[in-house]
This record gives structure tokens, sequence and C-alpha cells, in this order.
């Protein structure tokens, strides 16, 4: 199988083998409109992406280089974060701030896949956590002074599950 | 290495995380800090996508005022009306002309005067008086003099367990009221309260302290107040009344 040359922002490069990058909408768009010559050994720049990111993403999309493709967007599909495989979610044991860097390669790479399984993970963080929790399991600041905390309380009243 | 913080991830990011949450996870969101509150609050995708098969309303119908309301506003306005928050009922059409006046005595019954009757619609769990059918019905005692139109009731006072009734014929009424299930028993009759009963008794007022027991009758067509004693007599179930004096107001001109 042909490879490609990918290098990232702190200029560490990697060969991947071109259908497995392929599952880079960015990269698989790139690599149609320039028509670039599978002979060739041209290097691919990703200035948005660091080589730890870049390792985990190749790992990632070598895993599930022959899943079928992902069906589209159904507006009527239910939630569910509990559709994560065992794979994935040893995958993402990672800190948070690794994490959102997946989130940010998958979302500039387009892969739809890691981007719905990241940010699932996330989601699942912050289920069924109160203000306070969501704010320690994000260091998040309480930037509300006494009387906007009540106001936006009171507003929002409605969204009360009856 | 400098790590990337939840807070630092684009706006559009943040919203296909939470699109994976319920509203109650969201509600916890908005509370927890400004920042994602006006994040979740301007995205309109992130409501349509909690509000899924579910009411929205429309965001204007009105074609000439084209006031955009974002989702998150359409969605409360639909939720709202979904649990009621908006919702009016309609517990009785009345039929008389005349504006009755009416009482919630103790929350557990509306009374309520339609005309010449006395109606008392007991509540249901809910606290809402069910008006199909009341539990009891009195009727004023009926006109007797030629000049006087009616014998509405114009205004009632409800107090230790006594119902005092003022009507249009210039009379007042006094019954004994023991429980809302049963229907209160004539006590007296006070007739021609003010100005000889040529003018409608339209206010009423009860004194009921042991020592002191009175009634103040008053009317939107006099400057005079009636003030009476009365004394109940227990073993009769009986009522006297005097007129002890009248107060005559001065009104502002």
């Amino acid at each position: 199988m042909p490879n490609i040359k990918l290098q990232s922002s702190d200029n560490e490069v990697f060969a991947v083998d071109i259908e497995i990058a392929k599952c880079s909408v960015t990269i698989k768009t790139m690599l149609e409109d320039l028509g670039v010559d599978d002979e060739e050994e041209e290097v691919v720049p990703l200035p948005n992406v660091n080589s730890a990111i870049l390792k985990k993403v190749i790992q990632w999309a070598t895993y599930h280089k022959d899943d079928p493709p992902l069906p589209e967007d159904d507006e009527n599909k239910e939630k569910r974060t509990d559709d994560i495989s065992s794979w994935d979610a040893d995958f993402l044991k990672v800190d948070q701030g690794t994490l959102f860097e997946l989130i940010l390669a998958a979302n500039y790479l387009d892969i739809k896949g890691l981007l719905d399984v990241t940010c699932k993970t996330v989601a699942n963080m912050i289920k069924g956590k109160t203000p306070d929790e969501i704010r320690k399991t994000f260091n998040i600041k309480n930037d509300f002074t006494a009387a906007e905390e009540d106001q936006v309380r009171k507003e929002n009243e409605w969204c009360e599950e009856k | 290495m400098s790590s990337v913080h939840l807070l630092q991830l684009p706006p559009e990011i943040l919203a296909h995380i939470f699109m994976n949450l319920e509203l109650q996870d969201i509600r916890n969101l908005m509370f927890s800090n400004k920042f994602l509150l006006n994040i979740i609050l301007t995205n309109n995708s992130l409501w349509k996508s909690i509000c899924k098969n579910q009411l929205l309303v429309r965001s204007s119908s009105d074609n000439r005022k084209p006031i955009a309301l974002s989702c998150y506003n359409r969605y409360r306005i639909s939720k709202n009306w979904c649990s009621g928050v908006y919702r009016k009922k309609l517990i009785i059409q009345h039929q008389v002309n005349y504006m009755p006046w009416l009482i919630f005595y103790d929350s557990e019954a509306l009374l309520l005067s339609e005309g010449s009757e006395l109606k008392c619609f007991p509540t249901d769990k809910k606290g809402l008086p069910v008006c199909k059918e009341s539990s009891w019905k009195l009727e004023s005692l009926p006109v007797k003099r030629n000049d006087i139109r009616t014998n509405d009731i114009s205004r009632f006072v409800v107090k230790d367990n006594l119902i005092l009734c003022g009507n249009r014929d210039g009379n007042a009424t006094m019954y004994k009221f023991d429980h809302i299930r049963q229907k209160p028993t004539y006590l007296c009759h006070i007739r021609d309260c003010i100005e000889n009963g040529l003018v409608e008794v339209s206010t009423v007022e009860m004194i009921t302290s042991p020592a002191n027991c009175y009634i103040l009758t008053g009317s939107m067509y006099s400057s005079n107040l009636a003030h009476w004693k009365y004394e109940i007599d227990e073993t009769n179930s009986k009522v006297s009344c005097c007129c002890k004096y009248s107060i005559i107001i001065h009104r502002s001109v």
C-alpha cells in the first residue's frame, strides 16, 4: 500500500497508509483536489496538530480503518452517549488537555467518527453533575455574582423536568 | 506543553459536545459559568437538537415584524405552554348582567353571588373550585317593594360562621354558616338599611368579637354609614338587630 507523509506542527514526519490517511476528509479532499501523485514523496504539513496528538489520531484511524462508513446524521436519532466501544473508551483514557486537543484535531482534519466519540466522552463527563461539580471537573470559575446567579436560575426555572 | 481548557474550545465544538446532553444537564451547564451560559443561549442548533420531536413555536407569524426569536426562547415558550404556565381555565360562566361578588373561603370553597343567589362551590384537590354543581344555594328574600328593581346580592362578607349579605333592595340578611357542605340557615333580615331602604346596600362589614357585635352597612348612593349592634341568641338561633347610630361620611368634592 502506498504511503503518505504527514508532518506535525513540531516537524515530526509520519508515514501513513494513504487509505488510513483518507479517513480525514480534509486530507482526502486535498489529495483529490491537488491530484497528488502516489509515486511522489510529498510531505503534507499539518500545522494545527502536534506530534503527540497526530500519533494518537493515526493510532485511532488505523484501528478503525475497516469500519463501515458512518450513517448520515439523522434528525430523529436518539441521543446516546453509552455506545462508545471499549477500545475507544480505553483509547480515550487520557488527560483532559489531550482529549480537547484530540477534539480540535478531529475537527480540523474532519474525522467525524473521532469527533463524535471524543465529544460524547466529554458529554459523559458533564452528565448528571451539578453546576458546582461541573466547575470542579473542568476547572471553570464561577463568574456569577450571587444576584446574577439568582436571576439566571429564576429565568430558567422552566428547564426543570416535571 | 500548554494544556487546552474546555472554555478554549470553539463555540461550534462546544455545541457539538452539548448536543449529546439532555435539558437537565444543559441547565446545569448554564448555571456553571457566564461564558458557557452565553454560548448555550445563543446557539440555535443546540436548542433545535434539545427540543427534537417536541412542540416548538414559530419564530413569528407576522411577516411585518421580523423579530427573530432565538431557538432558546422559542423552546422556553413552548415548554411553558406544555406545562400549563399559560393555560387559562374557565371555571364558571355566569349568566347575569349584574357584576357578582365572590370570596374564596379558606381555599376550601368559592362563594359566589349571582343575581339574587349565593352559591358555594367546594374546591378539588388542585384547589380549583368545581363549578358544575354548587354544594348549596341561597336565595335572598323576594322583593316586596315596588320602587326597588331587584333583590340581587351586591356584596357579602363571611366571618366567624356568619354570612352577611347586602342587597340591592336596600336590605341586609344574615345567615349562620357552619360548613361548606351545609346550607347556611337564615338568622335575620335587616330592613331598610340606608336612606329608609331607598338605596342599595353596596358594602357590608361585621365586627364579631364577643364583646362587640356590630354591623356596618353602606351604599355607593349615600354618604351615610349605618352602624348596627346585633345579639345572637344561641338557644333559638335568632339574631336581634337595632340601629345604634349612623355615621356621616364627608366626601371630598
